[in-house]
């Protein structure tokens, strides 16, 4: 296909818009009273917004293949366009306020499952954060920051991660939530860092804390994609990738994150040696499954840029080689974390069927048992007698779905169905206005959430019936 | 004709009746019908911010005028005597064009008192989604409903292919709906018409004017 990673680009910024719009009208009296004002500023700033994006989807319906000078040229426009939402995101304090919905907090409890309960914060908070940035932090220690110069007895520790407030009714993007979880696990992670035994004995402290900062954050990275598989590597490269023109001009060496073409690298290679992989029904790009379509899709976003520079797996600033290091930590999760609820190769096995559902509009909470096509056969063409009753019974219940599944479920049909109907959408030929086609976008989100958000609750309330 | 246990297995192994999450066939499958289980999101009135309704912005006002409650599973919802409350099931669930679904409810919770609808109770060929209860507690003592409990049954009856399928048709409401949906009488054709004529021209003045 064409220009799929620009399409792609263009397609989640809009959807970024979308679920702005949508979060500036959830509350009734958003147009109304003292909120009219507010919000119809917003309004015409995304209307502003879209008016950049008409350029581009004018120049991408035009089908033809784009010389590297202005995939380069758009890739940046769309960065900036997205650095607007960004900042847009960055005053939604202005408006009105909103929960967060009780299906985060199911995701974020069995999220909580893999860490032992000895080391397991009884709960982690969710607040939606006005930035468009997924973190975590301990709200006490935060809080009494913000009061400095004053000091309150704020002691207690109070894990919380943060989530922007247009992604609190995606359950897509709460893959990054996994990852910040993974900070809010009490294992120390100090003395397992000491005991690697890739680090130098003799290395400098200042570069110690630096790989400590960085060791924490490929945990994190690990512990999310041991326990989201794909999804992770999905949601997590759309974000870097409309991220990449803003950060195109930092150093390597963050003090805090690694960069993120080395964490993608990272997810990857784990998802390879965990045989993590849901197939593609068929090929996009020439790739057969999901993190190679998103790994490749980020790597060719990064050559776009004038300062691509080939993965470092040595880094020679650290004097460290990554792949080993990155081995150890791996070993130090699987050791640390429960396992028993993860995703395994039967049940990515079952994603294709479970995306195959949502796009029927069919909630994908629970999966029908499988059958012997011969005795389905038998049952389907003649009566069923009161001995093979309970038989067939049994043939039509079914299974719990994971969360896990769900999200994966959801990134493929996302894949599959989402992105080529908006790429016809936008980029064909057809005599709709861009409103129009934002408004029809819009609905189809709305949709897949729904279809989600129900499928976690089902999901919830299957687990809770089987537990009594 | 009223499908049977066996005609109704039958019709969900052929994907003509889709329920899903069905979490125990062989408890909720019964004579000629399928028990169906409540679900988290309720939706309650709440009649201390108005003074009136104003028909001419019915949307806004039902939107204002009901609160949307999400509880959690082994958590419960307190309905007490003399309340209504919208509600919806669990499950999901889709009709092929020739079957139609009649919701109704439990004896064992009817014997408490509980009404989980109180007139619309048909479920068209071709529906897809979730169906709302109208919870009304029609009896004396406030009734603890949890999400996952079964409080309903569905019965299915065989028809000859229906030609306008509920969830195509121009103006089907609650299809394709996943949790609790408020009143959309407002969306009604004549409701419409009414509301137009009513604004464009001033029916008491009509009125005086004979």
């Amino acid at each position: 296909m064409l220009n799929y990673l620009e399409k792609l680009l263009f397609i989640e910024i809009l959807e970024k818009v979308i679920r702005m719009r949508s979060f500036l009208l959830s509350e009734p009296d958003a147009l109304r009273h003292q909120n009219k004002e507010v919000t119809s500023v917003f309004l015409n700033a995304l209307k502003a917004i879209v008016q950049n994006l008409k350029p581009i989807m004018g120049r991408l319906s035009e089908e033809v293949a784009l010389d590297e000078n202005e995939r380069w040229a758009i890739a940046r426009s769309l960065s900036i366009v997205f650095n607007s939402v960004d900042n847009l995101h960055n005053h939604l304090q202005f408006t009105h306020g909103i929960w967060v919905r009780p299906e985060t907090h199911v995701f974020l409890k069995s999220v909580l499952k893999f860490i032992p309960e000895n080391r397991c914060p009884s709960s982690v908070n969710v607040i939606l954060s006005n930035h468009y940035t997924f973190l975590e932090t301990d709200l006490s220690a935060y809080i009494d920051d913000v009061l400095n110069p004053i000091h309150g007895d704020l002691n207690n520790k109070t894990p919380s991660v943060f989530l922007p407030k247009i992604e609190y009714g995606n359950p897509l993007n709460w893959a990054i939530l996994v990852h910040e979880c993974g900070h809010a696990d009490n294992q120390d992670k100090r003395s397992i860092f000491e005991q690697l035994k890739i680090i130098p004995p003799n290395t400098d402290i200042h570069k110690k804390e630096l790989i400590y900062s960085w060791f924490e954050e490929i945990y994190c990275d690990i512990f999310a994609v041991r326990i989201l598989g794909p999804a992770y590597l999905a949601s997590f490269s759309v974000i870097a990738l409309l991220a990449a023109g803003i950060k195109e001009s930092e150093a390597l060496t963050d003090t805090t994150h690694p960069p993120d073409a080395v964490r993608i690298n990272i997810i990857r290679e784990v998802l390879k040696n965990s045989n993590l992989k849901v197939c593609l029904t068929e090929q996009i790009c020439n790739f057969e499954d999901m993190s190679s379509l998103f790994f490749n899709i980020f790597e060719e976003r990064m050559k776009l840029s004038r300062q691509y520079n080939e993965f470092p797996f040595e880094l020679p600033d650290l004097q460290l080689a990554l792949g080993e290091f990155v081995d150890e930590i791996c070993e130090q999760v699987e050791r640390i974390i429960n396992l028993s609820q993860q995703l395994q190769e039967e049940h990515l096995a079952r994603i294709g069927s479970l995306s195959q559902r949502l796009k029927k509009g069919i909630l994908i909470g629970s999966y029908p048992n499988q059958i012997q096509p011969e005795i389905k056969e038998s049952f389907i063409n003649g009566r069923i007698k009161s001995d093979s009753l309970d038989i067939a019974k049994n043939a039509v219940q079914e299974q719990r779905v994971l969360l896990w599944e769900i999200v994966n479920a959801g990134w493929l049909n996302k894949i599959e169905s989402l992105y080529p109907w908006a790429f016809k959408l936008f980029f064909g030929e057809n005599d709709l206005k861009i409103e129009e086609k934002i408004k029809y976008l819009g609905e189809e989100l709305e949709i897949v959430d729904r279809l989600l958000l129900k499928s976690i609750e089902a999901s919830e309330i299957h687990r809770v019936m089987e537990e009594i | 004709m009223i499908l049977s246990d066996w005609e109704i297995v039958q019709a969900l192994l052929k994907e003509e009746i889709i329920i899903t999450p069905l979490l125990n066939a062989k408890k909720q499958i019964g004579g000629t019908s399928v028990d169906l289980r409540l679900g988290t999101e309720f939706k309650l009135i709440r009649i201390f911010k108005q003074t009136h309704f104003n028909m001419s912005k019915a949307k806004e006002h039902i939107q204002e005028y009901t609160e949307t409650i999400h509880v959690k599973p082994m958590e419960p919802f307190i309905l007490h005597p003399g309340e209504f409350a919208l509600g919806s099931t669990l499950e999901y669930v889709i009709l092929s064009c020739s079957i139609a679904g009649r919701l109704d409810g439990r004896s064992t919770w009817g014997r408490a008192g509980l009404q989980v609808h109180s007139t619309a109770g048909l479920v068209d060929p071709g529906f897809q989604g979730t169906l709302t209860f109208e919870l009304n507690n029609m009896g004396k003592l406030p009734l603890p409903l949890y999400p996952g409990i079964r409080i309903a049954q569905l019965c299915f009856y065989r028809c000859e292919p229906v030609t306008d399928i509920y969830v195509d048709k121009h103006g089907a409401k609650y299809a394709k709906s996943t949790g609790t949906k408020d009143t959309m009488f407002y969306e009604d054709y004549e409701y419409q018409q009414i509301i137009k004529y009513g604004n464009s021209t001033n029916i008491n003045e009509m009125h005086r004017n004979g």
